[in-house]
């Protein structure tokens, strides 16, 4: 697969439908319910956020937020096209973007089905027909909100992520829009990943889609999503939500690479809830962005839950990836993995930033965490910031972490065997972050691993 | 290694550095408008052990502001016991200069509240440092230790060890944080904070931070919290020794390996004071 910057950073043509004033205000946060025809209980729930969002502090800690500035968004953009089944009903405009990002092409190659969203709307939806004749739902989440509004009202930001968890989430309930829904029945085991590739192509634009899966008992699904968004002078805003429930005994692998410009704040929210037996592996990729404040959480609460975490960041050149795992053990016999690796260069720099939680009734927790971080050169910055707060006097909890730099013995080994010093150093890193490329499916991995030579270039 | 004259103007927060991770209390607060001043002198090699133990209810407040200089080489272990109800507060802060070395090692064993901020700068090449604590905590006792390591030159070494015992009901929150500067090349820094715990109800948080700002240098931090390994006590009960008796030399196995390299008559009296 080939993959050049221009794919990501260059805008596309295409006019939109709608675009919201710039700013945030009540009236937008209505506009956006109405527009979408929704219940009166969504449209309260959003107000109530937006009421939230007005009065919440931004984060006292983490990486700097200064360049955002929220009143210069663009929170609701709809692109000139509904929703289509097949990718010939897609504007020609939009369609050459996702053809470029290689999205129909996985679709027929790799996919048991396919979300793509363009701006704040999703414009190609589409499940193959033995999944939808097993009962397995996957929509769009507006479409969602229409079709299974007892569902929806359930799960969309109760239990999981609540909307007053923090000023991006009450942000992200006030004005989300588009995303993906899924519905695994009981025993239902897709073997073939569903994906949604979210685009962002409006200059101070903003992306909340929320994506919410649910995978009852038994059942097992592996969802991918890619992200990204063109280049503009002026900064943008991503705010998703991921909410995955993971019933008794079901696994779901969510794998995400989000390569948003280097002008996007990436504040995003991904959380997961484990029942018993349950299981849910997390593999996420975080490359662009200009910065990143991402902590996928996992509360395991039922008996035998599990929780496995791969995670690769790369910051290079005035970039900042604030980025972790958080797991928060609540039932007996719970274990939960987790394998992070950063890259920094260029001056750019990576954070990790984790919490371990194991609380009064987690008897038997076990919980590793491992993360090493690399460093390109002497102008880069790593921090690790793991904190671990144990409640419990069995519980079995392992941190370790390293920081360090490309190998001097190595480079020499690799050039004297005839390799410049590019290949080297492109081949240390390969090895470097190979625990988690291996268990991304071959098309992917190989995406990912050109995306990390990209930003190398970008390092020099 | 000598106290300051007490009439000469101090050098002030341990040349520059402050543990800046916790809000400071009302004890070290107090502690900090009277502290002593420590200097240990170039060529010298000293060290200091000594035993305290706080009387029942009372708040002890220790500040020192430690001071190595270039080429000198200083150690300073502490042994206190701090029953229930007492409160102790430690709150160092320390510069070492070019080529010094600096080791504080502090041992604690009670029921009672204890605080200990150490702030550490390695401010000149080839300076060295170690800061260790050990404890073991009993029902009722509460430790919290911040330790914070500025190495801000080339080919500094760097070592923050906490093991902590927590016997039922105790709780321990343990910091650790090492900022590697641009300037501090070629260094070696290295944290761990362990935790081994007996029965249910003990409350362990473990936060190591590392902040590292150049590629050139050797990094990495550990934490782990366990329970005392049901192998090794079922080893130990069955060769007919009391539940109690076994726990006692796990625990004496753990914090042991981190007294190995002290002067034998400190590891003595430490190993008397927190197991006795």
């Amino acid at each position: 697969m080939a993959v050049a910057r221009e794919v990501y950073e260059v805008a596309s043509t295409h006019e939109p439908k709608f675009t919201a004033p710039l700013g945030l205000t009540r009236e937008t946060v209505i506009d956006i319910s109405t527009q979408k025809g929704e219940p009166s209980w969504m449209l309260e729930k959003r107000l109530k956020a937006f009421e939230l969002f007005e009065k919440a502090p931004f984060p006292a800690w983490g990486p700097s937020l200064a360049g955002l500035d929220v009143g210069s968004i663009t929170y609701f953009v709809r692109p000139d096209t509904g929703e289509s089944k097949t990718w010939d009903d897609v504007p020609v405009e939009i369609r050459d973007t996702f053809e470029k990002l290689g999205i129909p092409q996985a679709e027929r190659e790799a996919l048991g089905g396919v979300g793509a969203q363009y701006d704040s709307d999703m414009v190609y939806h589409n499940l193959k027909a033995e999944l939808s004749a097993k009962g397995v739902i996957f929509e769009n989440m507006d479409v969602a909100l229409r079709e299974h509004p007892d569902l929806v009202r359930e799960y969309f930001m109760t239990q999981c992520v609540p909307i007053h968890d923090h000023k991006f989430a009450m942000l992200h309930a006030a004005v989300w829009s588009g995303g993906t829904f899924i519905y695994v029945p009981k025993g239902v085991q897709v073997d073939i990943p569903l994906q949604a590739y979210f685009r962002m192509n409006t200059e101070r634009g903003g992306q909340f889609e929320h994506t919410l899966i649910i995978a009852d008992e038994g059942s097992d699904v592996h969802y991918i999503e890619g992200c990204s968004a063109p280049k503009f002078q002026a900064a943008a805003l991503h705010a998703g939500c991921v909410e995955i429930f993971v019933k008794k005994g079901a696994r779901v692998r969510y794998s995400s690479i989000e390569n948003w410009s280097k002008n996007t704040f990436n504040l995003n929210t991904k959380r997961a809830v484990v029942d018993e037996n349950g299981r849910i592996e997390w593999l996420n990729g975080n490359m662009g962005s200009g910065t990143t404040m991402l902590y996928p959480m996992s509360i395991l609460r039922g008996r035998k839950a599990t929780s496995d975490y791969l995670g690769i960041a790369f910051a290079g050149p005035e970039q900042t990836q604030d980025t972790g795992h958080k797991i928060a053990i609540v039932a007996p016999d719970c274990s939960a993995n987790v394998l992070s690796k950063s890259l920094s260069g260029g001056g750019g720099r990576s954070t990790y930033r984790g919490l371990v939680r194991v609380t009064g009734g987690a008897e038997r927790a076990v919980v590793k965490v491992q993360c090493d971080a690399l460093m390109l050169d002497g102008q880069s910055t790593s921090t690790t910031t793991p904190s671990m707060r144990i409640e419990r006097g069995d519980a079995t909890v392992a941190h370790e972490a390293t920081v360090g730099r490309l190998g001097e013995r190595e480079l020499f080994y690799l050039q004297s065997r005839g390799l410049t010093e590019q290949e080297a150093i492109r081949t240390l890193v390969s090895g470097f972050l190979e625990p988690v490329v291996r268990e991304l499916p071959l098309e992917y991995a190989v995406e990912l691993v050109k995306l990390i030579e990209l930003e190398m270039e970008s390092v020099g | 290694m000598k106290w300051a004259d007490p009439s000469r103007p101090p050098l002030g927060m341990g040349g520059g550095v402050k543990c800046n991770m916790i809000p400071l209390s009302e004890d070290i607060k107090l502690a900090l408008s009277s502290p002593r001043e420590l200097i240990v002198l170039p060529g010298e090699t000293n060290n200091c052990d000594e035993v305290t133990t706080i009387g029942r209810g009372e708040r002890r407040a220790i500040s020192l502001d430690i001071r190595v200089a270039a080429g000198g080489r200083g150690e300073m272990i502490r042994i206190f016991e701090v029953p229930q109800g007492a409160r102790l507060t430690i709150y160092h802060q320390v510069t070492v200069e070019a080529g010094g070395h600096w080791r504080n090692v502090i041992c604690v064993r009670g029921r009672g509240e204890v605080n200990i901020r150490r702030a550490l700068n390695l401010s000149g090449p080839k300076a060295e440092a170690a800061l260790v604590c050990l404890a073991v905590m009993d029902q009722t006792g509460r430790i919290s230790v911040a330790d914070e390591m500025f190495s801000l030159a080339p080919e500094t070494k760097a070592l923050l060890r906490t093991k902590i015992v927590l016997n039922d009901g105790a709780r321990s929150e343990a910091r650790g944080r090492i900022i590697v500067g641009e300037t501090s090349t070629k260094s070696e820094s290295f944290e761990k904070l362990d935790h081994m715990v007996f029965g249910d109800q003990a409350t362990v948080a473990a936060i190591p931070e590392l902040e590292v700002m150049t590629d050139d240098v050797k990094c990495g931090h550990g934490a782990t919290t366990s329970r005392a390994g049901e192998k090794e006590l079922f080893y130990l009960t069955s060769r007919g020794l009391p539940l109690a008796a076994a726990q006692k030399l796990v625990a004496k196995g753990f914090i042991a390996e981190a007294l190995a390299d002290l002067p034998e008559r400190a590891q003595q009296k430490a190993i008397e004071v927190m197991f006795g």
